[in-house]
């Protein structure tokens, strides 16, 4: 998702690497962090504490396929919380577990301004309108 | 024109990501394909991405133009292509016309764009949002983008540019309702320093989309506002911050900073005024708190996103100690209409107090959600009512309507009866709500009302950025006696905690986000306080 | 400087122009607690116990970093700032794992001193009793992350004075934790010069000196 933006970034560029390294390997482990700390010459801990306060940084492996759920108000008037727990079941996973089944995770998700279509469900990123179970 | 006087037949299909959701994807590909291999005969119809059509809840939107008229589908499919382009091409369509049942089941699909839905909406702010390819420089040329910055730098000073933004009355569409030209009078009076300019796209209330709707569906208003911003203050650099979780319109608004650039509409230095504004794309990582201005300022420098005390504030001092202009995405999109027209022309739409246009973002239980653009000052009922049409199979005076909650996790529910206050901001606040960024959520009478102050609560929580005590730990306390309360364990003397930490959390945290945290909370209870005092635990007076 | 003066709780006091309005309180003889201030420390106004009412402002404003201006008009003492202050030290009291009577720092903890302060003679909001951990692998120091109330004076302690940036806070809101490196045990951490400026400045037990604490009570790395 990290764009390449056509200008030259001089303080801020943290939260941009996050991104792409993120893009790269999937997730960022700590070997990363330690890279992207010496590169950027920033102390590990305000890396990590950088990585570590963005929902959208994963510090462990995700799991092959992630469905997510809309947890946002109007999703959830229109069942959100009755949809996660179908999936939960369907899926055999437990809400918010990363590790998932190794397979599969399920996963709630911040509103994503798709609200005229809600319920909201995100198969592998890719939003649509799930049928309120 | 670019397209010429005969007006071409032509077929605006929505990809804005509610309607790719919504299936937008496999229509596009049909229509496409159609198209490549169609028929011999009559002009080619253009098929044409385009922003947001308005009516999400029957996407995918698809508008047909032909001679003149545009007629509106919705919820098409692929089978129904042919029909479609039948009728686009002017094929009476194998047998005769109207009898066809394939074309009743299209016109079936067909949207009254004279409903009030549409006819009540006065676009300003989303004018060309729907008609523009927001993927096409040429064509948002075509419709006059980035005609009033040059007039601008061609006929007036910032002074003058910014006293004509006083005079429009324009309010800050983020949320707090601040007068715009008095922000850019602050920024641009400060001592002589390098200014710069920041277009909040952050965006995180639930229920909201309306910023999302500009960036993708239109994204070089958003930068000719934003350019027109930092002339008038002074700025040569500025950052347009969007959250992450808009992929579309992160890709839509960089390729559109890539093509102004190229054209030298932007980044170029003006030959009359030597103005050039060169604007970069900072990307966030899931944080609701990043929208609150000073802790946006720490995510664009790339830290954890803590706000800081105020004063000073950004438009004393910002990113890198400079004075620094923060506006919303609407705020800034609204400025070439509101310059074409002047602002006097502006401040005549709408209350005195508060004037213009707003876009509203209708979800909930509604028979048609998705985005208004109205004049300020017009009533709740108007809008979710009349427009929107109440919630389904809804009956009664309210049209089923239990509550409108407004303002997300920062605002309040009002009730249906209610419904008559006009939208403005002192209106909504004065009744303990607030009109918040312009998500209108629709309630129904099964929607409870502690458990959705819970659900705000537990939202707040998980966002808090975890700085000052009141709101890090108090949001988690009230989320946890909010949840005892559903689970009708809470006694009166919980809910008396309640209330207590509730008030002590609005006056003493340090941002906005713990200071309104409580709002939906302390408005439910206002409004529906039987909700709350029906599930406590009985009073046990043998147990005192 | 110029001097300012203004009035505390119908004191008058003068002080320079522009300090922040501790100074002013501390000159009108009003003491109020602070958690998150400290003196040679960049201030961050987290703690929200130094809230003073300004005349004129439409919320309370924290003295330790609002400055002093000409005819300002504060207090310090009105119900609602009581009230306040108090159910802010319950909130911290509640919120981590503090058992003072095992703690080495009972007795001069500021945490304490603000409890006696607002006269805390209970807790009213739920304790939390959360999980967390003792890192006790730093040869001379031990962090007990029960006591931290994430006040952050180690971590500017460490960037602003030391210079050696070992402590950052990770994750956000009620998790937000203290982490050392890449959240790695503190003994670890190659920048640390074991200056011991981090445990000095805590206002708690959760910074402490191995030598302070009774034998035996603590693992060596
Ligand atoms: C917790 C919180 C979240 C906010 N989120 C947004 C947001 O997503 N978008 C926005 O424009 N303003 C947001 N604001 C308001 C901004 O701080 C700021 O007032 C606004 O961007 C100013 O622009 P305006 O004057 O054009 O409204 C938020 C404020 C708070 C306290
Ligand atoms: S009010 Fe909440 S979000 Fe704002 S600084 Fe305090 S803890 Fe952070
Ligand atoms: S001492 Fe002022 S807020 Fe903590």
């Amino acid at each position: 998702m990290a764009p390449e933006t056509p200008f030259p970034q001089p303080p801020g560029r943290l939260i941009e690497v996050l991104h792409q390294r993120q893009q790269q390997h999937g997730h960022l482990s700590r070997t990363t962090l330690a890279m992207v700390a010496q590169e950027l010459r920033l102390p590990p801990a305000h890396v990590y504490g950088v990585a570590s306060f963005y929902h959208l940084f994963r510090l462990t492996p995700p799991t092959p396929h992630r469905c997510g759920i809309c947890f946002g108000t109007a999703c959830l008037l229109r069942g959100a919380a009755a949809l996660a727990a179908a999936q939960a079941q369907r899926l055999g996973v437990r809400l918010d577990d990363p590790a998932g089944d190794g397979l599969w995770s399920l996963e709630t998700v911040s509103c994503l301004g798709a609200c005229g279509l809600a319920p909201v469900l995100v198969m592998d990123g890719v939003p649509r309108r799930a049928e309120a179970p | 024109m670019r397209d010429g006087e005969t007006a071409p037949v032509q077929l605006r299909l929505c990809d804005a990501s509610g309607c790719r959701a919504a299936g937008a994807g496999a229509l596009a590909a049909a229509l496409g394909a159609a198209l490549e291999g169609g028929g011999g005969q009559g002009p080619r119809p253009r098929l044409k991405p385009v922003g947001c059509l308005r009516l999400c809840s029957h996407g995918p939107l698809l508008a047909l133009d032909h001679g003149g008229a545009s007629a509106l589908y919705g919820g098409l499919t692929a089978e129904q292509v042919p029909t479609l382009l039948a009728i686009a091409c002017n094929h009476p369509g194998g047998h005769d016309g109207d009898r066809d049942p394939r074309r009743r089941a299209l016109e079936a699909h067909r949207l009254d764009s004279h409903h009030p839905f549409f006819a009540l909406q006065h676009p300003l702010v989303l004018e060309t949002c729907g008609l523009v390819d927001p993927t096409d420089l040429d064509d948002a040329l075509a419709h006059g983008a980035y005609r009033q910055l040059q007039r601008l730098l061609a006929t007036a000073t910032p002074a003058q540019v910014r006293a004509e933004v006083r005079r429009s009355g324009l309010r800050g569409r983020g949320g707090a309702g601040y007068p715009t030209g008095l922000k850019w009078d602050t920024v641009a009076l400060q001592p002589p320093a390098p200014r710069l300019v920041v277009a909040n796209g952050d965006e995180g209330d639930p229920g909201a989309f309306m910023d999302r709707s500009v960036l993708e569906g239109d994204p070089h208003r958003l930068l000719e506002g934003l350019a027109i911003a930092a002339y008038a203050v002074g700025a040569r650099h500025g950052y347009i911050y969007v959250r992450a979780e808009y992929p579309l319109a992160i890709e839509r608004l960089l390729r559109a900073v890539v093509q102004a650039m190229e054209r030298g509409l932007l980044g170029q230095a003006d030959p009359a005024t030597g103005f050039a504004f060169v604007p970069e794309l900072r990307v966030g990582a899931g944080a609701y708190v990043c929208g609150e201005e000073t802790a946006l300022l720490a995510s664009i420098a790339g830290g954890r996103g803590i706000p800081r005390q105020r004063p000073p504030f950004p438009a004393q001092a910002g990113l890198a100690g400079c004075p620094t202009l923060i506006n919303n995405i609407e705020t800034l999109a609204a400025l070439p209409a509101l310059l074409r027209m002047g602002g006097e022309a502006y401040a005549a739409i709408g209350p005195a107090a508060c004037p213009g246009t707003k876009v509203f973002s209708v979800s909930g239980s509604v028979v048609r959600t998705g985005l208004v653009e109205v004049p300020m000052g017009i009533s709740l009922r108007t809008v979710v009512q009349t427009m929107a049409g109440g919630v389904p199979g809804g009956i009664g005076a309210d049209g089923g309507i239990k509550a409108v909650q407004t303002g997300g996790p920062s605002g309040g529910c009002l009730p249906a009866a209610l419904l008559d206050t006009p939208i403005d901001y002192e209106g909504l606040r004065a009744l303990g709500s607030s009109l918040g960024s312009g998500g209108l959520v629709v309630l129904d009478h099964s929607c409870a009302m502690p458990e959705l102050a819970r659900h705000f609560m537990a939202f707040c929580a998980g966002e808090s950025c975890g700085k000052c005590i009141p709101c890090r730990a108090g949001t988690v306390q009230l989320a946890d006696l909010l949840e005892r309360l559903m689970q009708r364990r809470a006694t009166a003397a919980d809910l008396d905690l309640i209330e207590q930490l509730a008030a002590v959390v609005q006056r003493t945290s340090l941002c906005g986000l713990g200071q309104t945290a409580p709002n939906p909370l302390v408005s439910t209870l206002r409004h529906f306080r039987h909700e709350y005092s029906e599930r406590l635990l009985p009073d046990e007076p043998w147990l005192s | 400087m110029a001097v300012v003066t203004l009035q505390v709780n119908d004191t008058t006091v003068a002080v320079p122009a522009g300090v922040p309005l501790l100074q002013a309180l501390a000159a009108a003889g009003v003491a109020l607690p602070t958690l998150c201030h400290h003196p040679r420390l960049s201030p961050v106004a987290a703690c929200r116990l130094c809230l003073v009412e300004l005349e004129g402002a439409s919320r309370p404003l924290p003295a330790c970093v609002t400055a002093a201006a000409e005819g300002q008009r504060l207090r310090t003492d009105t119900p609602a700032l009581q009230a306040g202050r108090r159910l802010i030290v319950e909130l911290l009291f509640a919120e981590g794992n503090h058992p003072c009577a095992v703690c080495v720092a009972n007795g001069d903890c500021e945490l304490q001193d603000a409890a006696r302060h607002v006269g805390m003679d209970l807790v009213s909001v739920p304790y939390r009793h959360p999980s967390r951990q003792v890192d006790a692998s730093h040869p001379l120091f031990l962090l007990d992350h029960h006591r931290c109330i994430l006040c952050s004076r180690c971590v500017r302690v460490c960037d602003e004075i030391e210079g050696a940036h070992v402590w950052a806070m990770a994750n956000r809101g009620s998790a937000t934790r203290l982490i050392a490196g890449l959240d790695q045990p503190w003994g670890t951490v190659d920048s640390c010069t074991s200056c011991g400026k981090c445990v000095a400045v805590c206002p708690t037990g959760a910074l402490v000196a191995r030598e302070d604490v009774p034998l035996g009570r603590w693992p060596t790395p």
